[in-house]
C-alpha cells in the first residue's frame, strides 16, 4: 500500500494522459504564460547605459619638479570618497537640471525622490584604488549620456575646489602657525636679553673664561711653590756651605806673607853675602828688613796671643781681612732669600685671585640653570619658527599649484558615450523567457499532478499498490458529442497556439522593424 | 423466432427506442427456460449506442468491447456452469460503475444462449433507465418490492439491446439498506436468476464510499467486482474498498477510464 514514488517511465504515460484529458486548461495557462511574457517584455522600460572613466593620477609631470617644495593633495583618497562627492547634495542638484528634471518645477520632497532614483540608478566603482568608473542607466540615451558626462565633470571640478580649499586652509594655518611662534621666539629673546642685564656673569663664554683662569692661577701657584722649595733648598745649602767658611783669613795670611817676604830677604842676604860682605850697604839694608820683619812676626804672635787670651776678635780686625767666599755666599744667600720672599708674596696673591675667580665660577653656575633654561626656550622657539617659515614658502607653493590646476592630476580616461543600445533585459529576452515559460509551467503542473497527487492512475501502479487483481482497463468511452467536443478543444487549443504564436512573430517582427 | 412477438416488437419499435416496457407481453417465461424465446429483433443502431456509451460489436468500440469481453471471461471461468449474480460497485462516485455494469451486462448478451439483467440498485442516484433511454413510467424495483402484487414483469424492461433486461430503481429512496436486507430481496433476486439458467444477474451498487448499501448488496451476490476511477482514489482507499467484501466474493477490480 505504500504510495512509493512512481518511477519517471511510469509517468510519462500518465502525463500524455493527463496532458490530454486537460488540454484545454493547459492550453489557456500557456497562453496566458507567453502572452504575460510578451506584454511584461513590451512594457518593460528599456534601459541605455552609460559610463565613464576617470584616472585620478597618482603622481603627475609636476610632482617630481615640486618634490619637497610642495606637497600635492593625495588623489588616492579623492577616489576613496568618490562616491560621496558624486552623490553629494550639489553635484545632485546639478544633474537634476542637467538630466532636466528640473523643467517640471518639482517640490523638495520629489526632488529628494528624484535625486533616490537617480542614486539607484548610478553605480561607481574604484579599481585598482585610483579608477573611477561611474555608469548611469536611463530609459532615455541621451539623458543617460548627459548625466554621466555631468558626473565626470561635477567630480572633477569638485575635487579640484576641495583640493584648492584644502591646501588653501593648510597655508593659512601654517602661516598663522608662523605669527604665533616669531611672537614666542621674540618673548624667549627678551627674557634673555633682560636676564643678562640683570645678571652680569650670565654672559656667554663667562664660565669657559672663568675656567681658564683658575686654571692659569693654579699653574701659577704651583710654579710659585716649586720655586719656593727651590730657593729654600737653595738657602739651605748656602747656609750649609756658610757655616763651614770663616768670616775673615786675615791672620793666617798676614804671618804667611811676613814669612814668605823673610824667605825672599833670605834668599837676596845669601845671593849678596855670596858676592859681597857682611857689611855691604846691602846686605845691612836686608839684614834690617828682615830684623823688621821678624819683629812684625812676633808682634803680630804677641797679639795673637793676647787676643786670644782676652778672646777679643776686634783686636784682630786692624790686621785682619775678611774671607772673599765668605762674602761671596752672604750675597748670594741673601738674594736667595729676597727672592723666596718676593715667590711667597706672588703665592698668595695667586691664591687670593684663585680663590675669587673659585667664587666666581660659583656664581655662573648658579645662573647658569636659568640662562641655559630661558636659552634652551629661545632656540627651540628659533629652529620651530625656521622650520615653519620653510613650510609655509612650500605650502604657498602647494596653494598656488592647485589655485592654478597645475596638480591637476585628474583625467577622464574613457568619456562617456552616447549609448545606441540599451542593455539589460530586452524583448528578446522576455520573448525567450516567454516560450520557455508557457512550455515549462504546463509541463510542471503536468508533473506535479503525477508526481504528487496520489490517487491511482495506472493499472500497473493499481496492481502494484493494492496487490488486488485487475479484471480489465476500461478505456475511455467517448460518445460523439464527446468527440466532437474533443475537435472542437482541439481546434480552440490549435488556435490558442497559433495565436500566441502569432503574436510573438509579429511582435518581433515589429521590433525588428523598430531596430532597423 | 416467434413470429407473433416479432410482428409486435416491429409495431413497438418506436416506443422501444424510447425505453417502451415489457410488461404488456404475454408472460411466457414459464412456457419453457429457453433463450431463444426471449431472442429479439430490435437492436438498435451503433450510432445510437454510441450515444448512449453502450458497446457492440463494431470496431469502433473494439478496445472498450474488448475489454468487457475479458472480465466476461473471467467471472465466466470463475462462475462455472451455473449463472451468477455480479455486483457491480464503484469505489466512489464518478468512478463510472453504472457505466461499467451496464456494459459488463451488454458484454454477458453478446453471447446469443446467455442473456442478462441489469438491475438498478443505486435508490439515491439511479441512472440506468436514463443511460440506457428507458421509460420507468411502470415503476422499478422498489415499486416492486412495496407492491409485490403487481408482478415483476411489470418493471422489468426492454433496452433495445438483445437479451438484456433492466430493472430500474423506481421511485427514488433516500436509504435502501432495508430494502436490500429484506427477505424479500433476496426472494426476489433468486427467483430471477432461477427462473432461466442463461440469465446473468447484474446489480449496479451504489459507491462504496458513504453508503453501506454496496455492503448489503454483496450478500446478495455470487461475485463483486469493484470499479475504481482513473485519478479519483488512492491505493489506500481502493484497498479499504475491498477490504469491505468477502474476499471471496471479490472477483477483481475494473480500472475505468472515467471522463
Amino acid at each position: 500500500m505504500s504510495e512509493e514514488i512512481t518511477p519517471f517511465a511510469a509517468i510519462v504515460p500518465v502525463l500524455v494522459t493527463e496532458a490530454r484529458r486537460r488540454r484545454l486548461a493547459l492550453g489557456m495557462v500557456f497562453a496566458v504564460t507567453a502572452l504575460a511574457a510578451l506584454i511584461i517584455g513590451v512594457q518593460w522600460p528599456k534601459k541605455y547605459d552609460a559610463s565613464t572613466t576617470i584616472l585620478a593620477q597618482e603622481s603627475s609631470i609636476i610632482t617630481p619638479l615640486m618634490e619637497g617644495a610642495a606637497s600635492p593633495t593625495a588623489n588616492a583618497n579623492r577616489a576613496g570618497i568618490a562616491q560621496a562627492v558624486i552623490f553629494s547634495r550639489r553635484v545632485m542638484q546639478q544633474i537634476l537640471i542637467t538630466g532636466g528634471w528640473m523643467a517640471t518645477n518639482p517640490n523638495p520632497v520629489e526632488q529628494d525622490r528624484l535625486i533616490e532614483k537617480i542614486k539607484a540608478q548610478t553605480k561607481v566603482v574604484i579599481s585598482h584604488d585610483n579608477l573611477i568608473t561611474i555608469s548611469y542607466y536611463d530609459s532615455d540615451p541621451k539623458r543617460a549620456y548627459d548625466v554621466t558626462r555631468a558626473y565626470a565633470q561635477l567630480f572633477i571640478s569638485e575635487s579640484l575646489a576641495s583640493k584648492q580649499r584644502e591646501s588653501r586652509d593648510a597655508f593659512e594655518f601654517i602661516n598663522g602657525q608662523v605669527e604665533a611662534y616669531r611672537k614666542k621666539l621674540t618673548d624667549a629673546e627678551d627674557k634673555l636679553k633682560e636676564y643678562r642685564g640683570a645678571n652680569a656673569d650670565a654672559r656667554p663664554g663667562s664660565e669657559a673664561d672663568t675656567d681658564a683662569r683658575i686654571s692659569q692661577l693654579r699653574t701659577q701657584i704651583e710654579n710659585a711653590r716649586m720655586d719656593l722649595m727651590e730657593k729654600r733648598s737653595q738657602e739651605a745649602s748656602l747656609n750649609s756651605q756658610l757655616s763651614g767658611e770663616s768670616e775673615i783669613s786675615a791672620v793666617q795670611t798676614t804671618m804667611g806673607i811676613d814669612q814668605t817676604q823673610l824667605a825672599n830677604l833670605q834668599a837676596q842676604l845669601d845671593t849678596l853675602l855670596m858676592s859681597y860682605t857682611a857689611d855691604y850697604p846691602d846686605v845691612v839694608r836686608v839684614r834690617h828688613q828682615m830684623e823688621d820683619l821678624r819683629q812684625q812676626i812676633a808682634q803680630a804672635d804677641q797679639r795673637k796671643q793676647v787676643a786670644a787670651a782676652s778672646g777679643n776678635s776686634a783686636a784682630v780686625e786692624n790686621n785682619a781681612q775678611y774671607n772673599p767666599l765668605y762674602g761671596q755666599l752672604k750675597s748670594q744667600l741673601s738674594s736667595v732669600r729676597a727672592d723666596v720672599a718676593a715667590t711667597s708674596a706672588r703665592m698668595s696673591a695667586s691664591e687670593l685671585m684663585l680663590q675669587s675667580e673659585m667664587d666666581r665660577s660659583n656664581r655662573i653656575a648658579n645662573s647658569e640653570n636659568m640662562t641655559s633654561e630661558l636659552t634652551r626656550d629661545y632656540n627651540v622657539n628659533r629652529d620651530v619658527y625656521q622650520d615653519l617659515l620653510k613650510r609655509r614658502e612650500n605650502a604657498r607653493v602647494s596653494m598656488n599649484l592647485d589655485a592654478k590646476q597645475q596638480g591637476l592630476t585628474f583625467l577622464i580616461q574613457n568619456p562617456a558615450v552616447m549609448p545606441l543600445n540599451p542593455s539589460g533585459l530586452r524583448f528578446l529576452h522576455f520573448g525567450i523567457a516567454g516560450i520557455f515559460l508557457s512550455l515549462a509551467i504546463p509541463l510542471g503542473l503536468l508533473f506535479g499532478i503525477a508526481r504528487v497527487d496520489p490517487r491511482v492512475r495506472s493499472t500497473a501502479q493499481l496492481e502494484q499498490s493494492t496487490g488486488l487483481l485487475v479484471l480489465a482497463t476500461v478505456p475511455f468511452y467517448p460518445t460523439p458529442q464527446d468527440r466532437q467536443r474533443e475537435r472542437l478543444q482541439n481546434l480552440v487549443l490549435v488556435i490558442i497556439v497559433a495565436v500566441v504564436a502569432l503574436a510573438y512573430l509579429i511582435l518581433f517582427w515589429l521590433k525588428l522593424k523598430g531596430m532597423a | 423466432m416467434n413470429s407473433h412477438e416479432d410482428d409486435k416488437l416491429i409495431a413497438d419499435t418506436d416506443n422501444l427506442l424510447h425505453g417502451a416496457k415489457v410488461g404488456s407481453l404475454p408472460q411466457r417465461s414459464s412456457a419453457g427456460h429457453s433463450i431463444a424465446r426471449m431472442s429479439e429483433s430490435d437492436a438498435l443502431a451503433p450510432q445510437v449506442l454510441e450515444q448512449r456509451r453502450l458497446i457492440h460489436r463494431d470496431n469502433s468500440v473494439r478496445k472498450q468491447s474488448d475489454a468487457f469481453r475479458e472480465i466476461r471471461t473471467r467471472l465466466l471461468w470463475l462462475g462455472g456452469e451455473h449463472n451468477f449474480v455480479t455486483l457491480v460497485v464503484p469505489v466512489s462516485p464518478g468512478s463510472g460503475g453504472s457505466f461499467v455494469a451496464r456494459n459488463l451486462a451488454t458484454a454477458f448478451a453478446f453471447d446469443e444462449a446467455k442473456t442478462s439483467l441489469l438491475i438498478d440498485c443505486n435508490l439515491r442516484y439511479p441512472a440506468q433507465h436514463k443511460a440506457l433511454g428507458v421509460d420507468a413510467s411502470s415503476g422499478g424495483l422498489i415499486d416492486y418490492l412495496e407492491h409485490p402484487a403487481s408482478g415483476i414483469q411489470s418493471v422489468l424492461y426492454r433496452t433495445g439491446i438483445p437479451r438484456l433486461r433492466l430493472i430500474p430503481t423506481g421511485k427514488p429512496r433516500e436509504n435502501g439498506g432495508e430494502y436490500f436486507s429484506s427477505f424479500r430481496m433476496r426472494a426476489v433476486i433468486d427467483s430471477l436468476r432461477c427462473r432461466y439458467l442463461d440469465r446473468y444477474l447484474f446489480l449496479d451498487g451504489p459507491a462504496i464510499k458513504g453508503s453501506p448499501d454496496a455492503r448489503i448488496l454483496s450478500d446478495l451476490a455470487d461475485f463483486v467486482v469493484v470499479v475504481a476511477g482513473y485519478g479519483r482514489d488512492t491505493p489506500t482507499a481502493i484497498s479499504q474498498a475491498v477490504a469491505n467484501f468477502d474476499a471471496n466474493k471479490v472477483a477483481g477490480v475494473v480500472f475505468n477510464h472515467a471522463p
